[in-house]
C-alpha cells in the first residue's frame, strides 16, 4: 500500500507536474521578491518618518506597517496570481485535448473539481509558506498581536479559496481559457478598485458628510485584509452589532466560494451540467448549511458588542500604537478631513496613550 | 442473438443543422474487431464520444454487456477505454507518471499499477521511453501512450478512434498485430479509419458511415455487394457525337453522373444489374450506335470513395 493511494490523482498529477515547470519556480521568486521588497520600502519609510517620534513608539509603529505592507502586498499577489492557478484547469485539457480522455475516467465530478482545486491550493500554500519568515521579522517590533496577525492570515487564506474557485468554476463554465480569464480577474477588479471607486464616488453623491455604510466595505478584500489587522478599525468600518467588516467579508467570501464550487462541480460534466439528481441536492443542502453555520457564528459574534467597540479594539496591545497620527488608509478620500465628517472621529484611545 | 458487447439504438446528434449522427444503430458482437469508416465529418468521432460517455446525444440508447449508459459513470469507464482522435498529453510528466496518473484513477493498487505500468510500455514499445517526459515523445510515440492509457484498467471494450492516423509504416504494421493480439486477449475493439483498405485486414465487421448515416454494415464479404448495388462505373464508347450521348445518359433512371475520358464516357451508376440491362436498351433505342458498354470493376476502396464523396454538409 503506498501512502499516496488514497490522494486525489488529479492532485497527485497536478504536484508532481507543477513542480517541475520552470514557471512555478519563477512565480514563487517573484512572490517572495515583491512582498518582501515592499515591505522593506515600508519598513524604510515608516523606520525614517518615526524617527521623530520616541522609540518605542515607532517600533510598534513599524511592525504594524510591516505587517500590513506584507499581507497586503500578498493579498494582491494572490489576487492576481491565485487564479492564474485554476482558470486553466478545466479549459486548458479543453483547448490540449485531454478532457475527454479525463472525463472517460471513474473520477466524479466532484473528485475532478477537488483535485484541481487541492493542486491550486497545494501550490498557494507553499506561496505563502514563503511569506512566513518575513512576518517574524516584522514581529520584532511588536505593533501587533499573535490574534491581528491571525485574523490577516485567515482573511488571506479566505481570499485564496475564494479566487481559486473562481478561477475553476469560470474555467469550466467557460471551457475557454481567455474568457474564463476576462471574466475572473473582471470579478476581482469590481471588488477591488471598482468597488473602492463606487464607495467613494456613490458615498460623495448619496450623502456628502457621511461616511458611507460599514457594509458597503464587506466585498472588498483589501480592505477586509487592513481591517483584520487593527489598521483601519475605526467606527466606519464597524458593522451593526459591533462586529469588524472583515467579519463580513469572512461571510461574503464564504458564499462566493461556495457558490464557484457548485458551479465548477456542474459544468465540469459533458453530459447533463444542470441536471440535479436526488444525491445531487446534497451537496446543495451542504453547502447551505456551511453558510447557515458561519452566518450563526457571524451573529453570535456581535452579541454583547452593541456599543460599536470592535474586538480588536478591546483587546490590550502589547507594545503601545501611535494612535494619534492616524495609518495611512488603503481609502482614498475617507479619512481625510478629519472633524468635518463624522465618520472619522478618532479611535478610542488604547490603553496607553503617548 | 448474437452476443453483443455493444449496442447502439437509434442515435442521434445534431450540431444546429448539421446532422452529426441520424438514427445511428449498431451492434458489436463480443471478441470482435469493429470498424467504423466514413470520410472527414462523417460522424465517427461523435459516435465513438457518445459511447465512451463523454458526450450527450440528442436521442437514442447504448447498451454495454445489456446496460443502459445512464447515470453510473464508475461501470461505465470501467468497461471501456477510449483513445479520442486528437488527444493531447499533459506536459511535465514522465511517460511512467502519466499512465500511473490514470492508473491511479481506477484505483489501481500501487504494486499492482507498477505492474501494469511496465506491462503497457513493454506492450506499445515504449519500454526505453519510462522516464522520458511525455512532451519529448514523438507524435507516434505520444498515440502508442495514449493507446497504453486506454488499457491501463484492462476494458472489454477499446474505443479507437483513428489510431493509426499518425503512424509510421512499421508502427502501422506494429499496430495491426497489437489490435490482433488485444483481440485474442478477448477484447472487442471498436475502431474508426477513414480508409477501408486499411480496416479491412484487421476488421471482422466494418460499418460505412457518411453524413451520419450508416451507408452499410456487415463482414466485408457482405459489404461488397452492397456497395456494388449502390455505385458502379460503366464505360461506354459510340461513334456519335460524345456530347450529345452524354446529354442524354444524364437523364436517364440510375445514372449519378456522367464524364468525359477520352474518347469514352463514364458512368457512375447506382443499380443493380437489370438496371444496367435497361439502360442499353434505352441507348439503343434512342438511335445510338454504340462500339462498346461495360462495367469497369471497380475495386473496393473506389467503391468505398465514390460511395462517400466527403461532401460536407
Ligand atoms: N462541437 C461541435 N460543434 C459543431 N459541430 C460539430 C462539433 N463536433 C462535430 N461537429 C460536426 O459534426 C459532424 C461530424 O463530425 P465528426 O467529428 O464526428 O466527424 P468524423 O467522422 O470524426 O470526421 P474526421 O474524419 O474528420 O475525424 C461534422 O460535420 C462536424 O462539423
Ligand atoms: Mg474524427
Amino acid at each position: 500500500m503506498n501512502m499516496t493511494d488514497r490522494l486525489n490523482p488529479l492532485l497527485v498529477k497536478d504536484v508532481r507536474s507543477r513542480m517541475r515547470g520552470g514557471r512555478s519556480f519563477l512565480m514563487l521568486s517573484f512572490f517572495l521578491l515583491f512582498a518582501g521588497g515592499i515591505s522593506y520600502l515600508v519598513y524604510q519609510s515608516t523606520a525614517s518618518i518615526s524617527s521623530y517620534d520616541f522609540a518605542i513608539v515607532s517600533s510598534g509603529r513599524i511592525g504594524q506597517s510591516v505587517l500590513a505592507a506584507l499581507l497586503v502586498t500578498s493579498h494582491i499577489l494572490v489576487l492576481l496570481i491565485v487564479p492564474l492557478l485554476t482558470l486553466n484547469a478545466v479549459s486548458g485539457e479543453v483547448e490540449r485535448k485531454t478532457y475527454d480522455m479525463l472525463l472517460a475516467t471513474p473520477l466524479s465530478p466532484r473528485q475532478i473539481v477537488d483535485g484541481k482545486i487541492g493542486g491550486a491550493l497545494a501550490f498557494a500554500a507553499l506561496l505563502l509558506f514563503g511569506v512566513l519568515p518575513l512576518v517574524s521579522i516584522a514581529s520584532f517590533f511588536g505593533g501587533f498581536t499573535l490574534a491581528d496577525f491571525g485574523n490577516g492570515v485567515l482573511v488571506l487564506l479566505m481570499t485564496v479559496i475564494c479566487v481559486a474557485l473562481l478561477g475553476l468554476a469560470a474555467s469550466a463554465l467557460f471551457r475557454r481559457t481567455a474568457l474564463a480569464v476576462l471574466v475572473t480577474y473582471g470579478i476581482i477588479l469590481s471588488l477591488t478598485l471598482v468597488h473602492m471607486f463606487v464607495v467613494v464616488s456613490g458615498a460623495s453623491l448619496l450623502n456628502p458628510n457621511h461616511a458611507p455604510p460599514a457594509w458597503w466595505f464587506i466585498f472588498n478584500p483589501v480592505v477586509a485584509q487592513l481591517n483584520s489587522i487593527g489598521v483601519i478599525h475605526d467606527k466606519a468600518m464597524l458593522l451593526a452589532g459591533g462586529r469588524p467588516v472583515w467579519y463580513g467579508y469572512m461571510l461574503f467570501a464564504l458564499a462566493l466560494s461556495l457558490l464557484s464550487y457548485i458551479v465548477a462541480w456542474r459544468a465540469v460534466r459533458q453530459r447533463q451540467r444542470w441536471h440535479f439528481g436526488r444525491r445531487d441536492w446534497l451537496v446543495v443542502v451542504v453547502a447551505l448549511l456551511i453558510l447557515v453555520v458561519a452566518g450563526a457564528l457571524f451573529a453570535v459574534s456581535g452579541s454583547g458588542q452593541a456599543n460599536a467597540t470592535s474586538p480588536a479594539m478591546a483587546k490590550p496591545t502589547p507594545v503601545p500604537m501611535y494612535y494619534a497620527k492616524p495609518m495611512p488608509t488603503a481609502l482614498p478620500g475617507h479619512g481625510t478631513g478629519a472633524g468635518t465628517s463624522a465618520a472619522v472621529t478618532p479611535l478610542p484611545l488604547p490603553t496607553l496613550q503617548p | 442473438m448474437s452476443d453483443s458487447v455493444l449496442q447502439v439504438r437509434h442515435l442521434t446528434k445534431h450540431y444546429g443543422k448539421i446532422k452529426a449522427l441520424e438514427q445511428l444503430d449498431l451492434d458489436l458482437p463480443r471478441g470482435s474487431v469493429f470498424g467504423l469508416v466514413g470520410p472527414n465529418g462523417a460522424g465517427k468521432t461523435t459516435a465513438l464520444r457518445i459511447i465512451a460517455g463523454v458526450l450527450e446525444p440528442d436521442a437514442g440508447e447504448i447498451m454495454i454487456d445489456g446496460r443502459l449508459l445512464d447515470g453510473d459513470h464508475t461501470y461505465w469507464a470501467a468497461k471501456i477505454g477510449y483513445m479520442p482522435d486528437f488527444f493531447g498529453v499533459y506536459p511535465d510528466l514522465m511517460a511512467w507518471e502519466y499512465l500511473d496518473f490514470f492508473a491511479r484513477t481506477y484505483r489501481l493498487p500501487a504494486v499492482q499499477r507498477a505492474r501494469r505500468i511496465d506491462e503497457l510500455l513493454e506492450l506499445v514499445d515504449l519500454t526505453e521511453k519510462k522516464y522520458t517526459f511525455v512532451q519529448a515523445l514523438s507524435r507516434g510515440m505520444q498515440q502508442r501512450l495514449c493507446l497504453a492509457r486506454a488499457l491501463v484498467h484492462d476494458p472489454e471494450l477499446l474505443l479507437l478512434d483513428e489510431p493509426a492516423s499518425g503512424l509510421d509504416p512499421r508502427a502501422r504494421v506494429a499496430f495491426r498485430t497489437l489490435v490482433k493480439r488485444l483481440q485474442q486477449l478477448g477484447k472487442t475493439i471498436f475502431v474508426s479509419s477513414h480508409i477501408l483498405l486499411e480496416l479491412a485486414e484487421i476488421c471482422d465487421q466494418v460499418a460505412i458511415l457518411e453524413k451520419g448515416e450508416l451507408k452499410a454494415a456487415g463482414t466485408m464479404a457482405e459489404i461488397e455487394p452492397q456497395l456494388t448495388k449502390q455505385h458502379r462505373t460503366l464505360r461506354v464508347r459510340s461513334l456519335d457525337e460524345l456530347s450529345s450521348l452524354q446529354a442524354f445518359l444524364v437523364q436517364q433512371d440510375g445514372v449519378l453522373s456522367v464524364r468525359q475520358d477520352g474518347d469514352c464516357l463514364e458512368i457512375d451508376f447506382g443499380g443493380d444489374e437489370a438496371a444496367i440491362a435497361t439502360l442499353l436498351q434505352r441507348v439503343v433505342a434512342a438511335g445510338f450506335r454504340l462500339l462498346s458498354f461495360h462495367e469497369i470493376s471497380s475495386n473496393l476502396e473506389d467503391l468505398y470513395l465514390q460511395l462517400t464523396k466527403g461532401e460536407t454538409q
